[in-house]
């Protein structure tokens, strides 16, 4: 699918959070957004997946406002990760992953053999079979992270919010968690605080300072000297890492 | 897949297991008490009056006045035990999940004081004594209060944007406080000897007011929300994910949280009025069960109804007992139960709470 986002600003608590933001997400590209704390990627986020209702400007999901959609249509459709997933009850992971299956589901409809089967899948594909029958608090702050990225596929979505989906991860799996994202055939929009992670794996990137876009295109494009010293107030130098040709940040 | 049939099967015999208990308590608890009725005699007179005088003859009874006793008094005091020890547990399960947080209990939003004050006020202000209809009097005042606390903990909750549990938590408490002042008040300003023990006693629980008449609403009230909440177990599982997890799962938690609030008030607030304060059940049971069966409402929400019930009928047989002479409020028993089963729970068990 396709998200359209179209001069969009949100407040909270009458507090301008991003303002006049415009961007779009085509069918199976992964677009990363870059910026410092604070800059809005949250904020944005979350007014695309309708946890924020923005003060102006239109978010399009194909030819659906996603403001107008219920949460229950626009969750067939979206899958999110958000950044903090505090929990006070237990469940298995299993039944973690199985509460995925709720926006197909009717009010008093049961998980059936499909459901299973869709969970047993996410399983093997996110190598989540060792925790599959553990207690979801008893999972460590990477492995909770993995398991709601694991709901979310579950979800079956055709367009995937993560906010920050790396964090707490090791380097095995911020690999394979990107490497499957970025396999998805649908469109990923995420916030990403790696930069060379985001060089890797994304097709596009938006450069957020002060809730505004002040730099997009390739990583390439937006993964300069000066954009980064602009946005992060760091010197560095980059160059095209021989290894697999990518654009490469070595932070001074 | 074959992990969880199990798991089905193992749901369903507990459930099976709890329904035979409950009803062989039943039976013993119409046999206990100040005028010990033979057990064989017991049954005879329940089977008779069940099966609508069908089945069963009662000429043989060593005593006439047994009917009466087993009929009219002991039975309906069962029953109420029972629905009580449901509707506590259910309120107590849902108000925990819709606050998501497992300190809640029936009595969190305000509703206990609230309900206090509408009885104090029946007692003090005149409504006391102790024909029908001050009776009958007390339980609507007290059940007015219960509900008008709960109205308003959600109003304050609701200023300012959207109802979020800490909102309702700290309403809950605040309600709480200006209500007891207001209770204090009256009793404060009343300076009536009489009334003062209606109220404590009100206050500690008693199922003696037990009666065929208020039976049937009470009856109807517990189980139409326990099918409610049974149909409820998808959302009230995402409840316990949180509002952001829960849009993304396509559910606004907002309407339902007010939706489950109010109704597991009015159930809590039809139980006031029959009961008085039974402190604890709606705490401790959820809190067992949760911490055996883990937080997914398919099968925490039965079981916690099931043994809030079994617990219930116990307390009230050894309330009857344990006292040679007096009737020990049932309120206290509860908690003298309830409280070392708990810590017993919390330590054997190495249970997180919540967990």
């Amino acid at each position: 699918m396709n998200l359209t986002v179209e001069n969009v600003s949100v407040s909270i608590a009458s507090q301008q959070i991003i303002q006049d933001i415009s961007l779009h997400v085509s069918q199976n590209q992964f677009v990363g957004l870059i910026g410092p704390n604070g800059c809005g990627k949250s904020t944005l986020l979350k007014s695309v997946s309708k946890i924020l209702e923005p003060d102006r400007g239109i978010i399009m999901l194909d030819d659906d406002n996603v403001q107008e959609l219920s949460n229950k249509q626009l969750a067939k459709k979206m899958g999110v990760v958000g950044q903090f997933n505090q929990v006070n009850f237990d469940f298995s992971v299993r039944q973690m992953l199985l509460l995925g299956r709720s926006p197909h589901k009717g009010l008093m409809e049961r998980d059936n053999a499909v459901d299973h089967e869709i969970v047993e899948k996410v399983i093997r594909q996110m190598d989540l079979g060792k925790l599959a029958d553990r207690s979801f608090l008893s999972l460590s702050g990477g492995e909770k992270q993995r398991v709601i990225l694991g709901r979310t596929l579950v979800q079956q979505p055709k367009f995937l919010v993560l906010d920050e989906p790396t964090n707490h991860l090791d380097i095995k799996h911020q690999l394979s968690i990107l490497k499957t994202v970025s396999a998805l055939p649908i469109g990923v929009l995420a916030a990403l605080h790696d930069l060379n992670l985001a060089s890797r794996f994304t097709d596009y990137l938006y450069a957020m300072k002060d809730g505004r876009i002040i730099k997009e295109g390739t990583p390439e494009e937006v993964l300069t000297e000066a954009v980064i010293k602009e946005l992060y107030e760091v010197d560095c130098r980059t160059y095209t890492n021989p290894i697999l040709g990518k654009q490469t940040i070595e932070f001074l | 897949m074959n992990r969880i049939d199990k798991q089905r099967q193992l749901f369903y015999m507990s459930l099976l297991l709890f329904t035979v208990l409950i009803i062989l308590s039943v039976g013993i608890g119409v046999t206990v008490g100040q005028v010990a009725v033979p057990l064989t005699e017991s049954f005879q007179i329940l089977t008779k009056n069940l099966s609508g005088g069908l089945i069963g003859d009662l000429s043989n009874l060593s005593s006439g006045a047994y009917e009466n006793i087993i009929w009219q008094i002991r039975f309906p005091r069962v029953l109420l035990a029972m629905l009580t020890g449901m509707g506590l547990s259910l309120a107590g399960a849902v108000m925990q999940t819709t606050v998501q947080n497992p300190l809640a209990d029936p009595y969190i939003l305000g509703i206990s004081s609230g309900a206090s004050l509408g009885a104090t006020f029946a007692i003090m202000i005149g409504f006391g004594g102790t024909s029908l209809l001050a009776q009958l009097g007390l339980s609507f005042w007290a059940f007015l209060g219960a509900v008008t606390a709960a109205f308003l903990v959600l109003l304050l909750s609701n200023v300012g944007g959207q109802v979020n549990s800490i909102k309702l938590v700290l309403s809950g408490m605040v309600l709480n406080a200006l209500f007891t002042a207001f209770s204090n008040f009256i009793i404060y300003i009343a300076n009536d000897a009489e009334g003062i023990r209606s109220v404590t006693f009100w206050m500690m629980g008693s199922l003696a007011g037990a009666s065929w008449s208020t039976l049937p609403l009470t009856a109807t009230v517990v189980l139409i929300c326990f099918l409610f909440f049974l149909t409820q177990e998808r959302i009230l599982n995402i409840m316990l994910l949180g509002d952001e997890a829960a849009i993304s799962l396509g559910v606004n938690l907002s309407f339902y949280r007010k939706l489950y609030l109010v109704i597991a008030s009015i159930l809590t607030g039809i139980i006031v009025a029959n009961t008085g304060m039974i402190g604890f059940v709606g705490l401790i049971i959820p809190h067992m069960i949760r911490g055996i069966v883990g937080s997914n409402h398919r099968y925490f929400l039965p079981l916690s109804v099931f043994s809030g019930s079994l617990f219930m009928v116990w307390s009230d047989i050894l309330s009857r007992i344990i006292l040679p002479t007096v009737e020990l409020p049932i309120g206290i028993l509860t908690s003298l139960i309830g409280a070392p089963l708990f810590i017993y729970i919390f330590v054997k068990k190495g249970y997180e709470f919540g967990g």
